[in-house]
């Protein structure tokens, strides 16, 4: 892949993510619980760290994360999305070489899960509210289920574009 | 790890953090609640002495969450902060969760009576 093909491509994952960000917050929340979402834009931090490699799974996310927060008018909650966004990262930077694609959607429970947790982390911290480490089972919950959701439509993407563009992740 | 001890391992991990839930401890017959926000405490309000329906417009850094206290009930009403789930989550329950507003780093809970526990 050429410099200036990655660069497009980063480009345009790091819209997508924006996008997919943005239309999330345009859902009605279904819980009281703070902190449970589908996370959407998940899906392309997976699909940007088996294709383009860590590096630039880490610029998706933060430009996601940061512009996001800017774009939305969610400044406030930029403490709480960074520190779960890098937990969950550092899950998936660590593990993925160790779990194969067929099993992305394990990697993506575990992020899912370490992100809920890195967010709880900052909410009992910021907020000094001990108490909401009771929500910690709950998220835990939310987290395997919209992981493995986010984590097999990633798998999915991946293996279809497989087939069509093979050189898409064979050459990083 | 075989995908099936993956699933098992998650199906087991839900299944604990379901039981933790169920056996939460939910103090019940508190009465008095504290309100904080960015880990100052605003206001401590004895739900129990509450006579008629009141409105606290609390704001901070811009943004400004309504709190309704009514005789034996505190809830936000009305908030600007985006997420809401500080209005979805409806009246304090006894025993039951904080009211958190994450982005306006607002805190709504119960606390041990007598008010003078509050004094920190
Ligand atoms: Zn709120």
């Amino acid at each position: 892949m050429t410099k200036t093909r990655r660069l497009t491509v980063l480009a345009l994952l790091c819209a997508v993510a924006l996008v997919m960000f943005t239309i999330e917050l345009q859902l009605p929340s279904l819980t009281s619980v703070p902190g449970i979402k589908l996370g959407l834009s998940n899906i392309v931090t997976l699909f940007t760290m088996y294709t383009l490699g860590p590096g630039s799974a880490l610029t998706v996310l933060g430009i996601r994360v940061i512009l996001g927060g800017i774009l939305t008018g969610q400044v406030g909650a930029l403490a709480y999305s960074l520190s779960g966004g890098l937990l969950a990262y550092l899950v998936l930077f660590l593990l993925c070489r160790r779990i194969p694609v067929k099993q992305l959607w394990v990697l993506s429970v575990l992020s899912a899960i370490s992100h809920n947790v890195g967010q709880i982390l900052a909410a009992v911290a910021i907020s000094q509210t001990p108490e909401l480490w009771w929500y910690l089972p709950v998220l835990v919950i939310s987290g395997i289920v919209t992981g493995a959701f986010t984590g097999l439509a990633a798998q999915f993407l991946l293996f279809r574009l497989e087939k069509t563009h093979g050189y898409l992740f064979s050459k990083k | 790890m075989k995908t099936r001890s993956w699933i098992l391992l998650f199906v087991l991990l839900m299944a604990l953090c379901a039981g933790v839930l169920l056996l939460r401890p939910r103090p019940q017959g508190q009465t008095t609640v504290c309100i904080y926000q960015d880990g100052q405490l605003l206001e401590t309000i004895d739900l129990s002495q509450v006579e008629a329906p009141y409105t606290i417009p609390l704001t901070w850094k811009g943004s400004t969450n309504e709190i309704t206290v009514s005789p034996g009930s505190i809830a936000v009403t009305w908030a600007d902060c985006g997420c809401q789930t500080c209005v979805n989550h409806g009246p304090l329950q006894p025993g039951g969760m904080p009211i958190i507003c994450l982005p306006n780093r607002l805190v709504i809970k119960w606390v041990q009576d007598p008010v003078v526990d509050a004094v920190a």
